[in-house]
């Protein structure tokens, strides 16, 4: 199933790199954005099946922009960080299923995290 | 030295000093009032000296010929004939004073001190027993050839009943001179032992703190390589795709890839060596660790004979242990002989039952076929980024000591010697042993 994606970085190659190998791993990137608000802008206007976000971003953080976006409509979110001690505070965020991926990420952590989340929306779809 | 302090010049001391001898006095009278010891037989003593004195210098002879003649006493005479000749006048003196029938607190002092001199030099108990046996024999004899007759058999004999019990008392002075001894030796070596452990602890403590330094550095330096790392491979990845067909460029890739995979990993050991352990505890058997490690190696033992070698036999493994970082530790290890072992590589586990700090503990012997360790590998295999490889971090065995540490075990290199023709069938590469308690404190 094609998943619609909504990705966040403030990093500029991070961006670049989800945008272009997320559509070969055969998903659509709906939304990119730079920072958690902007991220929670984006969401209420494209309702993504799926958010990948970095963590750690000026303004609102990824952390912050998940329960806003879970308030809009529960949506799996996949995060991305380069710090370990973030992987706790990551399940206690909203209803929908969380994930952790520790930085850096190659084509195969992404694919496999992808298999899990397609898994899960295909089953529940709508966040239901 | 005596078993008791020697008085100091501080006012403290010598006030502990007299407190002491005082308590010797006051048990030494009451040793006399047990064998019920009177003025009749002080009279007794000093009146038999005369008759005793001309046999001291043969019966001194006598004493230090029969230590000559037995090995274990004659072992404390390290100072030859002339230790010898300054022991006979000490001897002489020391039986002099014991007719002199002033046993007052300086007698008893003078007593002691020469009993602890006794316990101290290492002469054996039953050796200071028995001589005191042989000089009262000589003593008895001597009195008794040279008593007048003039005097009754009955004096004598109530003289020589005196003499016995003066000897019993000089014994119980030198056995409670040998106990104080013992108990002074005793503390002395517990002091030593606490002193050791106190240095080790202090060591540990400045390692641990020398390490949470570079904990913190290392943690704000990961954080920092992971996010520079992640551009690298994200631009790496974007680049293979632009260069799809080309096959020079997609190489080039490749290699940077490679590096990329190289330094994270490089990013990796250093943290996992200064970060602090947290230690996940669960009861196992131990082989888990070590089979998981041994399947983690497959793609380094691909295409390459290898075989892990156990000898467990009747040994419990259970452990409360972190699996997960055991493992590490027998990853790091079997790296090692994978790397060290040109041919074909056999790794041989025997595991035994031991006590480490007291505690029940399992040994662990890690072997291989390679050609060992020289005595610079042994001194260093330990030290962080010490490393004999072309590639490498030289984190490994670092990372396995503290994990081992963490634990509250111990690894060392083993005592196997390539340099020797093992027995048939051993292996005579490099041997790592890890002792390892099996509880937790």
């Amino acid at each position: 199933m094609v998943l619609r994606i909504a990705v966040a970085d403030d990093e500029r190659d991070m961006r670049d790199y989800l945008a272009k190998i997320l559509p070969r791993l055969g998903h659509q990137v709906v939304a990119v954005a730079e920072n958690g608000q902007r991220l929670v802008d984006l969401c209420s206007q494209t309702r993504p099946d799926l958010v990948i976000t970095d963590i750690r971003m000026p303004g609102m953080d990824g952390l912050e922009a998940a329960k806003e976006i879970d308030r809009l409509r529960p949506t799996p979110v996949i995060f991305v960080s380069a710090h370990l001690d973030e992987q706790q505070r990551v399940q206690s965020v909203g209803q929908a299923s969380r994930a952790f991926l520790m930085k850096p990420i190659k084509q195969a952590d992404l694919a496999a995290a992808l298999a899990a989340v397609d898994h899960e929306v295909h089953d529940h779809p709508d966040g239901e | 030295m005596s078993s008791t302090p020697e008085p100091k010049n501080d006012a403290t001391d010598s006030a502990e000093n007299a407190r002491l001898r005082a308590r010797h006095l006051a048990r030494y009278q009451d040793l006399r009032r047990y064998i019920e010891w009177s003025d009749d037989d002080v009279a007794r003593i000093v009146a038999a000296a005369p008759y005793a004195r001309p046999h001291f210098e043969a019966l001194i002879d006598d004493f230090y010929a029969a230590i000559e003649r037995h090995p274990h006493a004659r072992r404390v005479i390290t100072g030859g004939a002339a230790q010898v000749e300054r022991l006979k006048r000490t001897l002489l003196q020391w039986v002099a004073e014991l007719f002199s029938g002033r046993y007052d607190s300086d007698y008893l002092e003078r007593r002691r001190r020469t009993g602890a001199r006794h316990a101290e030099i290492g002469l054996p108990h039953s050796y200071a027993s028995m001589a005191m046996t042989r000089l009262k024999r000589g003593l008895r004899l001597g009195i008794t050839q040279s008593w007048p007759a003039s005097s009754s058999r009955q004096e004598l004999e109530d003289t020589l009943e005196s003499l016995d019990r003066l000897l019993d008392l000089e014994l119980a002075i030198i056995s409670e001179a040998y106990e104080t001894e013992h108990f002074l030796r005793k503390q002395r070596a517990e002091r030593a032992r606490l002193q050791g452990e106190l240095n080790e602890a202090e060591r540990r403590v400045l390692a641990s703190e020398r390490l949470a330094g570079i904990g913190q550095m290392i943690t704000g330096l990961a954080h920092e390589s992971r996010n520079a790392l992640q551009r690298i491979q994200a631009c790496a990845e974007m680049l293979e795709l632009e260069v799809e067909g080309n096959a020079e460029a997609l190489d080039l890739v490749a290699r940077i890839q490679k590096a990329q995979d190289q330094l994270h990993r490089l990013f990796d050991e250093v943290r996992n060596y200064a970060a602090p352990i947290r230690l996940d505890i669960d009861e196992a058997p131990l082989c888990d660790a070590w089979r998981e490690a041994w399947e983690l190696l497959a793609a380094q033992r691909s295409g390459r004979q290898t075989e892990l070698r156990e000898c467990i036999e009747g040994v419990d493994l259970t452990c409360q242990v972190d699996r997960f970082r055991m493992s590490q530790v027998f990853r790091n290890i079997f790296e090692n002989s994978l790397s060290a072992c040109t041919g074909p590589a056999v790794v041989e586990i025997a595991c035994a039952n031991d006590l480490y700090d007291g505690q029940p503990a399992l040994r662990i012997r890690v072997r291989d076929n390679g050609p060992g360790l020289n005595s610079e590998q042994r001194k260093n295999i330990f030290q962080p980024f010490y490393t004999t490889k072309t590639k490498g971090t030289g984190l490994g065995m670092a990372i396995a000591q503290r994990i081992v540490e963490t634990h509250a075990g111990r690894i060392f290199v083993g005592d196997n010697n390539s340099a020797q023709d093992p027995p048939e069938g051993e292996l005579s590469g490099a041997e790592i042993v890890i002792l390892l308690p099996r509880t937790r404190p």
